[in-house]
């Protein structure tokens, strides 16, 4: 086989950062090659470059062995090299198939033919197994189907390799095996996929060859069928990775947050739960089944059509984000750059503002305090920067992400809640994080932890709740926990209404 | 709470982090328009020996005091990702109003309260409108800037406002060990709005609203609430602009002020503030508001003809911002 694509001798510094030393990159035509590394190992910087997004310090780029320039999206694109970015570039306000046809709108005398589009549309999703809607504005779709009309997007163009990063951190399991099929789909008509994600299962399921990055600096390069996973991680890491759920079983207490009959929209039905001091309640179910909802309306964070809540025994009526994070509720959003960070301050900017009546002392932000509380995160997230005054937005996605816990870590409150923690982390830092979860409830903190990756949920969870279509299917204590009765649950298969009587209320 | 393993030495450099500095340079932005500030000057230096004599330096301050306020109510409004199109109008209606009530009563206590409290109100109702009543800043200020020229012309008929105890005009005309108010006003309160913005949580807010308002309620902080006091303070700045506008002229007229609002808004652009919210120095604003200032003064006394100075300042608005966009990458 030809070798599509060779990297040589890549290097490239942003000021306090090494992103890459001298990184090599090959990849076969017609191959899946993983590339895989912590948080911040260089994996989309990589691409980037690849991708005309960033320009390369130092190196060579070799498309079937001629030595290319690529100093643009365009021209990478001329050279067949197609990019679905971990942050999806999708314009919101527009439709899908807009998106789609985004620079390229075939038209009649300077106006876009509609029809046409709409027809492209639709036969490029068709042609990957998905069912959204050309007309439907990009921004009210969820992640998942964002994710795919990027894809759409980019296969549009003729390309001869496709960058996939972190394409699967907002899919579910099913979403996942669709995006696989029309990877391998693809593979099979001659196209190489350079496909990044964190994790383990899906680089052994789909991909041919590894390269593994640490710290910037190449690894090695791997066929994936001459690794296991835990060599794998071992590459990734240098070093073992023991325990992947410490979890340890707390005291469980008294109710602290119960939610009564809580009705959202079309999206939540009538559905009730209670949260304990110690405990950590895991929220299963399939993307779109109200889950995001659910724990949102709790929040404050979206309109509640009725239902009642209740904190430490008393009757409270949670209607904004304030009260809730003034009565003691502190909520994790689940996309990062669109809820739960502002990209253009620095980590301390955004450490500060989430504690920011706290740092205030006679009508000025106390920066001492501040800066100490980020550098405290820093540290204790184990974020990598080079200082608490880097700008967010210059950070990679996984250390974004430890950011947006830490906001939330170094408040204590007494309810925390997580919309999927752990999008985008490391598996090294996934582990520390389920550690940290594990002493938050052990320090006395009733956790709420939404996911949809079930080994996470059944890992960390004493208890478990199911939604389907916006109504509970299931209840699970961590003694009874199964993936078989759970997934039954998630897709509303399960034969009972409740495997368990619910948690007594009050 | 320590992690034990996942040690980074390589590249993470935790603690070498530069210590926190005064003087925010990373947001005195608008770092062309000073470049551009200071090569203006010194072209008018040269050509004309009267323009550095410290009467001609506060003379540019004077004629720019009623912009330079107003641009920083316009500021912080444009840092929230808003924009306000009515201050000309509200200053027109506040003076008209408050020369009214100092002629019917001769107090200049009540003609004070009365300009600053119709452009509070006017702030107010925009914030209300903007925030609860889901309008869009641009269509929501250009309805009340046109309300509010609307009333002035209805209520004074056409006709201006004039004669004043000196009480009234002090802010505009006073001067205090011999510098004019219209210098001490604009000086003191960019003095304190630079504190607020750069070390008050109200600031901090005020950035992070703009920059993405969805996190920031997310964060429990009542956005809404803070525009509304946002549009207030614009409001009441607006106020103190038509407060000195009346007393230097000394007289309300409803035909005030036109334009105002395309002056504030260049004199922050030109400040390097992003129309888009969120990134912005008030220093920068400063230095935006003295371009305009310094560019009428000199082409003023080089005796070049008004018309000729709007090309000028035209032109100067594209380069200042293009400068800025440049020495940003
Ligand atoms: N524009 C930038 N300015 C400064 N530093 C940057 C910039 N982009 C990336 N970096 C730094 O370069 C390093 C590599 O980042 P990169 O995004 O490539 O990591 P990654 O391997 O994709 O990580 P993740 O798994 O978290 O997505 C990180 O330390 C990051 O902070
Ligand atoms: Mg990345």
């Amino acid at each position: 086989m030809a070798d599509a694509l060779k990297m040589r001798g890549v290097s490239k510094r942003f000021p306090g950062v090494v992103a890459l030393d001298n990184v090599d990159l090959t990849v076969a035509e017609g191959e899946i090659h993983a590339i895989v590394g912590e948080n911040g190992a260089g994996k989309s910087t990589l691409m980037r470059i690849l991708s005309g997004a960033a320009r390369m310090d130092r190196g060579e780029i070799l498309i079937n062995d001629v030595a290319v320039e690529i100093g643009s999206s365009q021209q990478a694109i001329n050279l067949g090299i197609g990019t679905v970015y971990q942050n999806l570039n999708l314009i919101t306000d527009l439709t899908v198939a807009e998106n789609i046809y985004m620079n390229r709108f075939p038209g009649r005398g300077g106006l876009i033919d509609r029809r046409k589009i709409a027809d492209g549309a639709s036969q490029a999703l068709a042609e990957m197994n998905s069912d959204i809607a050309p007309s439907a504005r990009v921004g009210d779709l969820s992640v998942a189907d964002q994710q795919m009309v990027a894809i759409a997007r980019v296969l549009a163009y003729d390309i001869k390799i496709l960058i996939l990063d972190e394409p699967t951190s907002s899919l579910s399991k099913a979403e996942s095996e669709d995006l696989f099929r029309n990877m391998r789909r693809l593979k099979s008509l001659g196209v190489s996929i350079i496909f990044i994600s964190h994790h383990m299962d899906e680089i052994f399921s789909v991909t041919d060859a590894v390269t593994v990055l640490r710290d910037g600096r190449l690894v090695g390069r791997w066929r994936t069928d001459e690794l296991d996973e835990h060599a794998l991680v071992h590459h990734m890491v240098g070093r073992e990775v023991t325990e992947m759920f410490p979890k340890e079983v707390a005291a469980i207490g008294d109710v602290v947050l119960a939610a009564d009959h809580i009705s959202v929209d079309d999206l939540v039905h009538d559905v009730s739960f209670c949260v304990r001091k110690g405990e950590v309640l895991g929220i299963g179910g399939l993307v779109g089944a109200g889950r995001t909802e659910l724990v949102k309306s709790v929040f404050g964070a979206c309109p509640r059509r009725s239902g009642d809540i209740s904190l430490e025994g008393q009757p409270i009526d949670i209607r904004s984000p304030k009260q809730a994070v003034e009565a003691g509720i502190a909520f994790v959003p689940e996309d990062r750059r669109r809820e739960g960070l502002i990209t253009e301050f620095s980590i301390e900017d955004n450490i500060s503002l989430g504690s920011i009546w706290d740092l205030t002392r006679h009508f000025a932000v106390d920066f001492k305090a501040g800066a100490k509380l980020s550098e405290g995160m820093i540290q204790a997230m184990n974020v990598k920067t080079p200082s608490r005054k880097q700008l967010v937005k210059n950070l990679s996605g996984g250390n974004q992400q430890k950011v947006v816990l830490g906001k939330w870590f170094c408040r204590q409150p007494k309810v925390l809640i997580f919309d999927e923690p752990t999008r985008g982390i490391d598996v090294g830092a996934k582990a520390e994080i389920y550690r940290k979860i594990s002493d938050l409830a052990k320090s006395g903190v009733a956790v709420i932890i939404v996911s949809s990756e079930l080994p996470e949920l059944m890992g960390i969870s004493d208890r478990i709740i199911v939604l389907n279509k916006g109504r509970m299917t299931g209840e699970f204590m961590r003694s009874a926990f199964s993936a078989d009765q759970i997934m039954l649950a998630a897709t509303g298969k399960a034969g009972t209404e409740s495997p368990l009587p619910r948690g007594q209320q009050q | 709470m320590k992690f034990a393993t996942g040690n980074q030495p390589v590249n993470s450099g935790v603690g070498s982090a530069p210590s926190v500095n005064l003087l925010p340079l990373n947001k005195l932005r608008g770092m062309g328009s000073l470049i551009a500030l200071i090569l203006i000057m010194v072209v008018f230096a040269v050509s004309s020996p009267a323009f550095l004599q410290i009467q001609n330096l506060m003379n540019i301050i004077v004629q720019v005091a009623v912009i330079a306020v107003i641009a920083a109510g316009a500021m912080f409004i444009i840092l929230t990702g808003g924009i306000d199109l009515s201050v000309g109008g509200v200053l027109a209606l506040a003076g008209v109003l408050s020369a009214s009530a100092v002629r019917a009563t001769d107090s200049a206590t009540l003609g004070i309260i009365v300009c600053l409290g119709t452009a509070v109100l006017f702030g107010l109702l925009a914030g209300l409108l903007v925030t609860y009543g889901r309008i869009p800043p641009f269509v929501c200020t250009l309805g009340t800037m046109s309300i509010a020229r609307g009333i002035a012309f209805v209520y004074s008929g056409g006709i201006p406002i004039s004669g004043f105890p000196d009480a009234f005009r002090f802010a505009g005309a006073g001067e205090v060990a011999g510098i004019p108010m219209m210098v001490i006003i604009p000086i003191v309160i960019y003095v304190i709005l630079y504190f607020v913005l750069v070390r008050t949580p109200f600031g901090k807010i005020v950035y992070a609203i703009g920059s993405n308002e969805e996190a920031t309620r997310l964060t429990g902080i009542d956005t809404l609430k803070y525009k509304l006091i946002v549009y207030s303070l614009a409001g009441l700045l607006t106020g103190i602009g038509a407060l000195l506008y009346v007393g230097r002229i000394n007289s309300g007229h409803p035909g005030s002020g036109i334009g105002y609002e395309l002056n504030a808004i260049a004199a922050v652009v030109i400040g390097g503030t992003s129309l888009s919210g969120g990134r912005g120095s008030i220093i920068g604003t400063v230095i935006g508001a003295l371009i305009m200032g310094v560019i009428s003064n000199g082409l003023n006394l080089m005796n070049i003809d008004p018309y000729f100075q709007s090309i000028v300042l035209g032109t100067v608005i594209v380069f200042a911002v293009m400068i800025d966009q440049h020495s940003q990458k």
